[in-house]
Parts: C-alpha cells; sequence; structure tokens
C-alpha cells in the first residue's frame, strides 16, 4: 500500500480511538488538520455541510471495500470503526508506517483543541475557517467572516456562536 | 433574447431545444471535437453498437437538466424568485453542456495517462476559460445583465466555480444547483444510463426518467440551505434508477472483455505519447481525440503489442474471478487459485484486474440523512425524511461492496490454465 494511504489510514485509524466519528465529522477533523499543514492532498471544497473532500469520501469507501474500515449503519448518522480484520497485507504496512514527527505534532493539535467537539461545532469552525481563508484570502474583518458564513448557512448558527467559534479558530492560529 | 432557434433529433429524449448562443458552443470547434470522443471507450469492441459520443450525451444532459430543475423547484416551497429561477436554470445547462468538454480520447479509459494530478475537471476548466468558449459564456452573461441586473452576470469562471463546489453562493444555493449534477441522483446518470443502454442494446439501463424527474423537489434545511430532494412517491422510480446502475456496471460497464481493452489501452497510451502523457497544454491537447489514438495505434502494430491486441481484437480469455460480491472466503480461494496459475505458467503470462471499486461508475453506496451527496426522500404525510439507502430494502441489499476480481491469460496458455484452475477445484475445494 502507498504511504499516502497509509497516512490517511493511520490519521483516521487515531480518531477512531479517541472519539465515535462520522463521515461528516470525519470530513471536518481531516480538514482542520490538513490545514494545520499536515500534506494530505484533499481538495476541500464547500458544500451542504460546510468544508468537504469528494477524495476523503471515495477513500473511505475504498479502505471499506478493502476491510480497512466498517461503517456502521445504524442509527441516523452512520459511524466508522477500524475493522477487527485488516486483511494481513494492510496491516504489515499499517503498523510498519510511521508519521513524521511534525505532523504527529500537528494532529496531536488538532485532537487536543478539536476531537471532543460534536459535529455540528465542527461544521461552523471549519466553515468560518474556509472562509476566512480560501473565499476571502484572510483580509476581511470578523464581521465579515462572519456575515459571508451567514449568507452561505442562512439561520443555522446564530451569530454570537460563529463569534465564538472564530475566537477558538483564531486562538488555535487557523485564522489571522 | 433566449430563443429556442434549434432542435437536436436525439435518440434518447427525442428533440433537444437549444438556445442561440448555446449553439454557438456547440457549433466550437472544443465542443465538436466530443463527436469524436466515445462515451464508452472500447466498449464497442464488445457491444458493437456502443458507438455514442460524448457530444450527443452532453446535449442530453443539457436537456434534463433544465425539466429536473424546473420540476424541483415548482414541487418545492417557493424560494427563488423569477429571475433568479432563469438565472439558475441559464447556468446548469452550461454546466450540463460543458461538463465533459475537457475529456480525453476515450474517456475515462484513458485518464491514467494524464499528467500527474490532474483530472479531466482540471482540461474541462482550461477550455471552458481559455477557448472560445469563454467569449460565448460572456456574450450570455452580457443578456443577463441587460435582463435583471449585474448581478445575474454568467462568467466562465462562475459556472467553473460552480460545477467544482469552489464557491457556496446566497444560502448554500449554488451547492445546491451542483447537486443536479454530481450527485447520487444527478442528470449526468439520468443520461448516460439511458444512452449507454440503448445503444449498447441492453435493457438493464432503463428506468422510468418521467416519473423520477417529476417526484424531484426541493428539502428546505433548518437554516435556509437547500438540497435536491424526491417525493415519497418516486421512491420506487429512484429504486429502479438505482438499480439500472448496478446491472449496468456489472454487464456493461465492468465487462469482462471491454475491461481488458481498457487495459491494453492504458499501455499503449503509455508508450504512444510523449512522456507517456497527454500534453498540458490546451490546444494539444484538444488535437487528441479517438480517431488520433486509432490511426497511431495502427501505425504502431507491428512495434506495440497492446495497439497490435487493440486495432486486431486479440483478446485475453479471463480465466478466474470471483463473484460480484465476494466473501473472503471467495478472495482467499482467488489469491490461492491466482498464485498456482502464476507459479505453472510465469506471472508474464497474466493480466490481473482488481479495479471494480475504482471505476468511475460506482456503484449505490449507502448514505445516512447528513452526507453530502445523499438526496432526501421526503414523506409529507409523516413529515419524515430518510435516503434511499435507509428507505428501500433492495437497495440498502445493493450497497455491498462490488469488488470483482479477474485473471485474464495469454491466449497460448488460456486453455491450460482453464484446466489448471478445473483440475485443482477438483482436486482440493
Amino acid at each position: 500500500m502507498s504511504n499516502d494511504f497509509n497516512k490517511y489510514i493511520i490519521i483516521i485509524k487515531a480518531i477512531c480511538e479517541k472519539t465515535e466519528v462520522g463521515k461528516k465529522m470525519l470530513q471536518k477533523l481531516l480538514y482542520l488538520i490538513e490545514r494545520k499543514g499536515v500534506g494530505l492532498d484533499l481538495n476541500y471544497s464547500i458544500h451542504f455541510f460546510g468544508p468537504y473532500s469528494a477524495k476523503l469520501d471515495k477513500l473511505i469507501h475504498l479502505f471499506e471495500s478493502e476491510d480497512i474500515i466498517e461503517i456502521d449503519t445504524n442509527g441516523t448518522t452512520h459511524k466508522i470503526n477500524i475493522s477487527k480484520n485488516i486483511p494481513e497485507e494492510y496491516e504489515e504496512s499499517i503498523k510498519e508506517y510511521k508519521l513524521l514527527a511534525s505532523d504527529e505534532e500537528k494532529v496531536n493539535f488538532v485532537f487536543q483543541n478539536f476531537i471532543k467537539k460534536s459535529a455540528f461545532e465542527l461544521e461552523a469552525i471549519t466553515t468560518l475557517d474556509y472562509v476566512a481563508t480560501f473565499m476571502l484570502n484572510n483580509a476581511q474583518s470578523d464581521s465579515q467572516i462572519i456575515e459571508e458564513v451567514k449568507k452561505i448557512k442562512g439561520s443555522k448558527f446564530k451569530e454570537d456562536y460563529l463569534e465564538k467559534q472564530l475566537a477558538i479558530l483564531k486562538k488555535c492560529g487557523y485564522v489571522a | 433574447m433566449f430563443y429556442m432557434i434549434d432542435k437536436y433529433r436525439d435518440p434518447v429524449h427525442g428533440f433537444i431545444e437549444v438556445r442561440s448562443l448555446e449553439n454557438e458552443i456547440i457549433n466550437s470547434m472544443p465542443f465538436q471535437r466530443l463527436r469524436n470522443i466515445k462515451q464508452l471507450a472500447m466498449t464497442y469492441l464488445v457491444f458493437h453498437g456502443a458507438e455514442h459520443t460524448r457530444f450527443g450525451h452532453s446535449l442530453g444532459v443539457m436537456h434534463l437538466v433544465s425539466n429536473a430543475f424546473r420540476s424541483a423547484i415548482s414541487n418545492g416551497p417557493e424560494f427563488l424568485s423569477k429571475e433568479k429561477k432563469d438565472w439558475y436554470e441559464q447556468i446548469l445547462r452550461l454546466i450540463a453542456l460543458l461538463h465533459d468538454i475537457g475529456h480525453a480520447p476515450f474517456s475515462h479509459a484513458s485518464e491514467s495517462v494524464f499528467p500527474d494530478g490532474t483530472e479531466h475537471e482540471d482540461y474541462t476548466e482550461k477550455i471552458i476559460k481559455e477557448t472560445c468558449i469563454a467569449d460565448i459564456i460572456s456574450k450570455i452573461g452580457t443578456e443577463y445583465k441587460a435582463k435583471y441586473g449585474k448581478e445575474y452576470d454568467i462568467t466562465p469562471e462562475l459556472i467553473c466555480d460552480i460545477y467544482m463546489r469552489r464557491i457556496p453562493g446566497e444560502n448554500s444555493e449554488f451547492v445546491f444547483l451542483s447537486s443536479f449534477m454530481d450527485g447520487e441522483l444527478d442528470c449526468d446518470k439520468m443520461d448516460y444510463l439511458l444512452r449507454d443502454s440503448l445503444y449498447c442494446g441492453v435493457n438493464y439501463g432503463k428506468y422510468d426518467v418521467q416519473r423520477l424527474i417529476s417526484c424531484l423537489t426541493v428539502y428546505r434545511e433548518e437554516g435556509g440551505s437547500s438540497r435536491l430532494a424526491v417525493k415519497y412517491g418516486g421512491v420506487q422510480a429512484f429504486e429502479e434508477f438505482v438499480l439500472a446502475r448496478y446491472f449496468m456496471f456489472v454487464q456493461v460497464y465492468f465487462h469482462r472483455t471491454r475491461r481488458y481493452f481498457d487495459i491494453m489501452l492504458k499501455s499503449a497510451l503509455e508508450k504512444i505519447l510523449d512522456n507517456g502523457k497527454y500534453p498540458e497544454n490546451i490546444e494539444e491537447y484538444l488535437s487528441w481525440d479517438d480517431c488520433k489514438v486509432i490511426e497511431l495505434m495502427k501505425e504502431k502494430c507491428d512495434s506495440i503489442k497492446e495497439c497490435d491486441n487493440i486495432v486486431n481484437r486479440k483478446v485475453y480469455a479471463m480465466v478466474l474471478d470471483t463473484k460480484t460480491h465476494p466473501e473472503e472466503a471467495d478472495k482467499r480461494e482467488f489469491r490461492m487459485m491466482r498464485n498456482i496459475l502464476y507459479e505453472k505458467f510465469g506471472r508474464n503470462n497474466f493480466i490481473e484486474d482488481q479495479s471494480a471499486d475504482k471505476m468511475p461508475h460506482k456503484i449505490p453506496i449507502r448514505t445516512a440523512i447528513d452526507d453530502e451527496k445523499a438526496i432526501v426522500i421526503i414523506n409529507e404525510r409523516t413529515g419524515k425524511n430518510t435516503t434511499i439507502s435507509e428507505e428501500s430494502q433492495i437497495i440498502s441489499s445493493l450497497t455491498n461492496k462490488i469488488n470483482i476480481q479477474r485473471i485474464y491469460a495469454n491466449k497460448e496458455y488460456s486453455m491450460e490454465a482453464e484446466d489448471c484452475i478445473r483440475s485443482t477445484y477438483k482436486d482440493i475445494i
């Protein structure tokens, strides 16, 4: 298996070990990890629930078809778990693969700050970051960022809620 | 302004009406090139009728997207002004018309020889922005500005940004638009299933398109964003559509001989093209079509085995395969048989294909309501909203993995290889 694949699996495995995760939450956590500077090449674009990577969606289903992950479809949101019976050839390759120390540090940073957040919170946080970084190119004020998010999300998130999440992003060094 | 001035007689949809500036796009060189890009690559070497091209498909998708958009909007809650409806429909028609403009010769089958990190959508974007098509789109934009005001402009950048989902628009309305072109139930799939089915001479891809489109509606999320949805009464039409995708995948898109020729084509192109890749330069890229590749392959038949295999239809026989939905035990058995064959006849006499799960014509997957690409099923009576894999027993059982694995043997050894498999099954299993 390629090292790129190993990198995705190692990170997804670490997330699954720390929290119950569905596809939406996984999308947002990997977005934050990529934005911290871990090279994942996931090409995020904006979607109904915030930043979304079609490539990651395909990878999740590829990993499922290779028995690396399992998707539990009971319940409203499908839960992702690492398979209990990963095929030997993959297991070996995953065991041998190590993240770069600098990447590991960035992943842990995201875990410390965001892993306990709900999918709803992560949707607000990543949408704010996407708008500030990719749509407004970091050149706008807080109120302009929030206005833009409100345009996209309508009344889904209240203004003071967005302000609070933007402050978290700033504290974590995502938005200047 | 916006008069339908031309009609194209389409084998799938009957007459397709085209607006005057859209017709200018159709008559441009980059679009006419699609007449020489086969929709189903090498499939015509198996289903001889499959000579249809991306040209007809693009017109078909444009026709369907207008119908689908109008139906969803008229069935759903009122949330768009008259001006926006007209503007969005035009944007969707342009996206639909141009969505395949960047396809390489033989469509998806030759995408592996794109320059590193490039996909056909990247070529699409360059063609829309850097050729005469950009000027025609700008002319359409000028007409819309004159009609409704400057905020109703249409530019090549806007078309690409919406198609590539780079900008959401107000209340995610652009994301809503793009779901007509990229989702569980999009107009691209709606057209190609019917078209491929007709031209291949098979019935698997047929479904009730009129019923399906008439059941489209809009689901308004809390907060105001809109998603493409299906009325509960359309569940069976949706099931039929998903089943059509499943059967077309198994019977046509992943047909064993078609896959063999796809593999041959990839190898042949790696040897034919400079540096084994298509050019990045758009003008050069646009000079490549199926005819050019076939001509080159004919010239190279004596020196490149893969060209000879395609041009003279020399087929490796498939000697081993798994079930459509293999269990772990089936995969183990396949690996064991494969190893016996390789040991006895030599690895070089075989071709292995394990790409079913990586094909572009993906089979349905299970979706939860908060999946980005899920289509919401709206049950107005109960107020409960679900997805097709939750609603339909048939579909939820279909969403198990398709993971066909195959081994093809050099003609010289295929009979012996088949005998070897038969005797091994008899002796061991």
